[in-house]
């Protein structure tokens, strides 16, 4: 190896700085000397000092172990209580002994004390807890009056090893006093030493020490500079980041740096002295030394000048990639190899980061050359355009992105080709659709900063900007409901389930409306504000329930505005969830129905009053459901009909009123409901007592929205009274018109009559003595001239019964001069039989006095007719109550009488015609046949009746009714 | 024997009253209404009784009462009366009533007229 040779570099500044250096230290080093010795003085000082206390402690120690054990201390005072027996000695003695005992154990266990003077001390202690002992001896023999010699012989102390101890101690101390003196001294003397030695010194050492580095430096000099020099080239190989091998022709490893550590993972010290095959695989490492010899030998270089690529294995194993570069040197006369090796490994997987980072970006990323031509383009863009890198890299942009996208982006790719980085967000017309880019166009610079191409990063955030569109349409569909929600005429509040007291999170303009209360009044507090003194109590329970249970619930709540007055609100509660099906909020829709519920008031009212007028209207007013069920009956209709309200309302109208055999109800059944409207039909109803009224009936239907029947609401006039009027006033109109004419006929025939009459009877006067049929024919003359007169008398009656009044006459009295009048009128033998009934006194009829009488006479004399003037008619006065109507009357009381007779009878045929004008059954001559129908005029007049039962050839029974008058 | 005047509008009444009572012996006299009958009160005045039909035209039968009173030797009066129409023939019943000795209605019979002329004539 060929080293660099040293040149000597001579450096006055660095020798300055070592002189220097040398000086201080030398400085320091002195004064650290004295420092040293200066303290080492005082720790001996101290130290000494401390011994010294020490000792004198202890010298004051033993001087009162002394006191207290010797004269007038523990021994002389037990000697002198054994002497003397006075108890003061006794407790001296105690005293002393106490303590000491409390000084030496004190001492012993805190004082330094040595081996030695522990000993003594527990020497000591031994004889003093022996007095202690012994002196209660002395109290057990003075008691047994022993003397004081016999005691002092019992008991002997030996107190010579005590003592002995103590002067052991007090050696002990004298020696140590003395070993600290000699300490002292001779310390003393070093330190008078070492300040001289010090003195001399300095100045040799300052130049000695000079005269070294001098030396030294001299000859360290080239060493150093030879050294720096491989360290250099050391530092530069092993900093290198190309590994640098040596090798010698035997192709043995000579140098192997740093950067070769790092790629092959051996040691530098490992691996040299090994041969390069070590390193390499396959027929490399096989044929590695042949290649060497093959060179040496002549051969052509295979490596040399020519870097190659190669795979190496390291230490590991692991394989590698390197390239490496050959050059041969001489040294020495030997031919050495230096290999270049770069580890190609590490460049290859930079390389493919980049591609892969590239290929792996989400933008589509291309190079463009100046000609806007494809150079690169990443996989993003492949995907992109579903075509392979090498169909797109030699197009141009106008092939790839078509005329209109082009032309979109030229000014853009012109820009960056000016050297300036250009930025859109455009919506580009591309032969695939139209896609949405934001797009990075940066020009690709050489290193003279010329631009060469174009680098574009482009973004498809063409879904983004669909998401950015539904985002805006969603943004203004919800501004839209918000407005909506605002515009809209219900209160609309929101509430949220979250908080403790669900308050209110949002209210529209409406609602404000309606309570009065400002939005920033009523956010952030519960609805329940709007309550108060006359709110429902139970109708917010129901609120307060179907919150608690997340419900719906609508209700009609008394509320209070802000300015006090109530109002009635309708509100609609509901949960709102969200599409996880968490509860959101609480929507509220509150709905001022104050106007409807006045409303609804009004009609109730105009209801009430309507009822009000059906009730005590006084036409029957029935409403039915199209099955024909009562709904509803008014108060005069129930009077009619004689029912409670209670007992018809749902029951059919039809069949509790009408028997369905009737053919006119059928019809009317048939038709019902089909006609909308009826006006004055013609029915009779029969009431619960069995009467008959005849009803005229207006209808008209009800229809729902849909055009349903609903109901059909029937108004009815009760016509009978008033039909029996006319039907009265009608026969008194035809009756007063017959007797106007009957009277004028009357006349004339009663006029016409006489003559006939008169000159008859004459002529028969005159010829009464002749004895021919002349007598007979002119008797036959007056006959049937007298029937006339009866016919027209009986016509003038007939025609003159509705111009008679009525009074009111008490029965029994009329009754009796009935009988007599017609009685007095009765032809033949005919008896007349009269029963009274007693309940009949004080009872009144209302008729017409000459009406009864002819009545009476009528169908008395029709009896005793009936039984040729024989036989005897029985009269009956009575009085009779109907429970219902019957033979054509009204339920009431009536008075009655009966005629009866025993005569031929009537036969059945004929019963029925009896009362008709003109009808009889007497012979030509007998009557009129006006008679019966004159009774039955008369008594119909007087709101009475009269039937008749009959058989023939039994008898006949005529019973008169007439109205008790009250 | 009396003197009566039969006033009647119809002949066959004076005529068949005339022969029954002329064939009672009384003198009969005729007028056709009550104007003619005042007349024979002028001419006669020894007419005991007149026997009028209440309604005749030409001055009837109330008429010819009422005048009566104007007469010194007032006959006796029987009314006869053929009913006829309600009011007329009852009001005529009525005045006739006050007017006249007796009513009779006609149609009457033979023995009732001789009974009642003859009970007129004897008060």
């Amino acid at each position: 190896m060929k080293k660099p040779s040293a040149s000597k570099v001579s450096n006055p500044k660095k020798i300055f700085i070592l002189g220097v250096t040398l000086i201080v230290s030398v400085i320091i080093f002195i004064c650290s000397a004295v420092y040293l010795t200066h303290y080492n003085l005082e720790k001996v000082e101290d130290s000494w000092e401390e011994y010294h206390y020490l000792i004198q402690d202890k010298e004051h120690f033993s001087r009162e172990i002394y006191q207290e054990l010797g004269y007038g201390g523990i021994i002389h005072n037990f000697k002198n209580y054994v002497l003397r027996h006075d108890p003061k000695y006794r407790e001296k003695f105690f005293r002393h002994t106490n303590y000491l005992e409390t000084l030496i154990f004190q001492k012993r266990s805190s004082a330094k004390l040595t081996q030695v003077e522990k000993d003594s001390l527990n020497t000591i202690l031994k004889t003093v807890l022996d007095y202690k002992e012994k002196i209660h001896l002395v109290d057990k023999a003075l008691l047994e009056g022993k003397s004081s010699a016999e005691i002092d012989q019992l008991v002997k102390v030996d107190d010579s090893s005590a003592l002995e101890a103590l002067a052991l101690m007090k050696n002990q101390l004298i020696d140590a006093e003395m070993r600290v003196f000699k300490k002292s001294r001779s310390l003393q003397d070093f330190i008078g030493r070492m300040n001289i030695t010090t003195l001399v010194l300095l100045p040799l050492m300052v130049i000695v020490g000079f005269l070294i580095y001098r030396i030294l430096n001299l000859l360290a000099h080239h060493v150093e500079l030879q050294i720096k020099a491989e360290q250099r080239l050391k530092a530069i190989l092993d900093n290198t980041y190309e590994g640098m091998i040596t090798a010698n022709e035997e192709g043995v490893i000579e140098e192997f740096n740093l950067a070769c550590e790092k790629i092959f993972g051996w040691k530098k010290e490992e691996i040299i002295g090994q041969n390069l095959n070590v390193l390499m695989v396959g027929k490399h490492k096989k044929n590695h030394d042949s290649y060497i010899q093959n060179y040496l030998q002549g051969g052509a270089p295979k490596l040399i000048g020519q870097p190659r690529e190669f795979e190496v294995v390291k230490k590991n194993g692991e394989r590698a990639l390197v390239e490496v570069s050959l050059a041969e040197f001489y040294d020495s006369g030997k031919r050495y190899f230096t290999g270049l090796v770069r580890d190609m490994t590490h460049y290859k997987n930079q390389n493919r980061i980049w591609d892969d980072a590239i290929n792996a970006m989400p933008a589509l990323v291309s190079f463009l050359d100046k000609n806007f031509h494809y150079t690169f383009v990443n996989r993003t863009y492949e995907t992109f355009w579903d075509k392979k890198r090498e169909d797109i890299v030699g197009k141009s942009a106008v092939e790839l992105l078509g005329e209109n996208g082009f032309k979109m982006i030229k000014p853009y790719l012109e820009k960056a080709l000016s050297g300036e980085t250009v930025s859109y967000e455009k919506t580009l017309d591309l032969p695939k659709g139209f896609y949405h880019f934001y797009a990075t166009y940066s020009p690709q610079l050489d290193s003279l900063g010329n631009v060469t191409g174009i680098l574009a990063v482009v973004h498809d955030i063409t879904a983004r900007k669909e998401r950015e569109i539904d985002l805006q349409n969603y943004k203004e569909q919800t501004e839209i409901l918000v407005q909506a929600i605002e515009a809209c005429q219900v209160g609309i509040t929101l509430a949220d389930p979250a908080q403790d007291d669900i308050p209110l999170t949002f209210v529209n303009k409406a609602f404000e409306q309606i309570s009065g209360y400002s939005r920033d009044e009523m956010i952030g507090k519960n609805c329940r504000f709007l309550q108060g003194e006359n709110t429902q109590a139970e109708h917010v329970k129901l609120i307060r329930d179907a919150i608690k249970n997340k419900e719906s619930i609508n209700t009609e709540l008394l509320n209070y505005h802000k300015d006090g007055r109530i109002f009635w609100n309708n509100i609609q509660i509901s949960p709102v969830y969200n599409t996880e099906g968490e509860l959101k909020s609480f929507v509220g829709t509150q709905v001022d129905i104050t106007s409807l519920k006045n409303a609804q008031k009004e009609i109730a009212q105009e209801r009430d009053f309507s009822r009000y007028i059906i009730d005590f209207s006084p036409s029957l007013i029935v409403g039915l459901d199209p099955a024909g069920h009562i709904n509803f009956v008014n108060k005069s209709a129930l009077a009619m009909v004689k029912y409670e309200e209670d007992e018809l309302l749902g029951k059919s109208w039809w069949e509790t009123f009408y028997p369905p055999k009737d053919q006119q109800v059928k019809d009317f059944l048939n038709n019902f409901g089909h006609n909308k409207r009826v006006d004055n039909f013609e029915m009779t109803i029969t009431d619960r007592m069995g009467e008959e009224h005849l009803i005229s009936w207006s209808s008209f239907n009800q229809y729902d929205e849909e055009g349903n029947l609903i109901q059909i609401i029937g108004a009815g006039v009760d016509l009978t009274k008033e039909r029996e009027r006319a039907k009265y006033e009608k026969e008194r109109h035809k009756l007063q018109s017959l007797g106007t004419m009957a009277g004028g006929i009357a006349h004339e025939i009663n006029n016409a009559l006489l003559p006939i009459i008169l000159l008859s009877e004459e002529y028969q006067e005159r010829h009464k003595n002749q004895g021919d049929d002349t007598q007979q024919d002119l008797q036959t003359i007056v006959d049937y001239a007298l029937h006339a007169r009866s016919i027209v008398e009986d016509v003038l009656l007939y025609s003159r019964q509705a111009d008679r009044s009525r009074e009111k006459y008490d029965a029994i009295t009329l009754f009796n001069q009935g009988v007599r009048f017609s009685s007095d009128l009765l032809q033949g033998d005919t008896k007349i039989i009269k029963r009274i009934d007693d309940d009949m006194k004080s009872q009144s009829i209302s008729v017409n006095k000459t009406g009864f009488m002819q009545v009476m006479s009528n169908l008395i004399n029709n009896a005793s007719q009936a039984m040729n003037g024989e036989g005897e008619i029985e009269l009956i006065l009575q009085k009779i109550s109907l429970d219902k109507p019957d033979e054509g009357l009204r339920a009431g009381e009536y008075v009655n009488i009966l005629i009866k007779d025993s005569g031929c009878g009537i036969a059945e045929d004929k019963l029925s015609m009896i009362f008709d004008p003109f009808f009889t059954t007497k012979e030509a001559g007998d009557g009129s046949g006006l008679g019966l129908s004159v009774v039955y005029g008369l008594v119909k007049e007087w709101g009475g009746s009269i039937n008749v039962e009959s058989e023939e050839g039994k008898g006949t029974i005529f019973s008169l009714f007439f109205p008790l008058y009250k | 024997m009396a003197k009566i005047l039969i006033v009647d509008d119809m002949t066959g009444i004076r005529r068949s009253l005339s022969v029954i009572l002329s064939g009672c012996g009384h003198d009969i006299l005729e007028a056709e209404n009550g104007l003619k009958a005042l007349n024979k009160l002028e001419e006669q005045d020894d007419i005991d009784l007149i026997i009028t039909d209440i309604l005749m035209p030409d001055a009837d039968g109330v008429e010819l009462m009422t005048k009566l009173h104007e007469f010194e030797n007032k006959p006796k009066v029987i009314a006869i009366s053929g009913g006829g129409n309600k009011v007329t023939a009852d009001n005529a019943l009525e005045i006739a009533a006050s007017f006249a000795d007796e009513v009779i209605r006609k149609p009457f019979q033979r023995d009732e007229l001789i009974s009642q002329v003859d009970s007129v004539l004897a008060r």
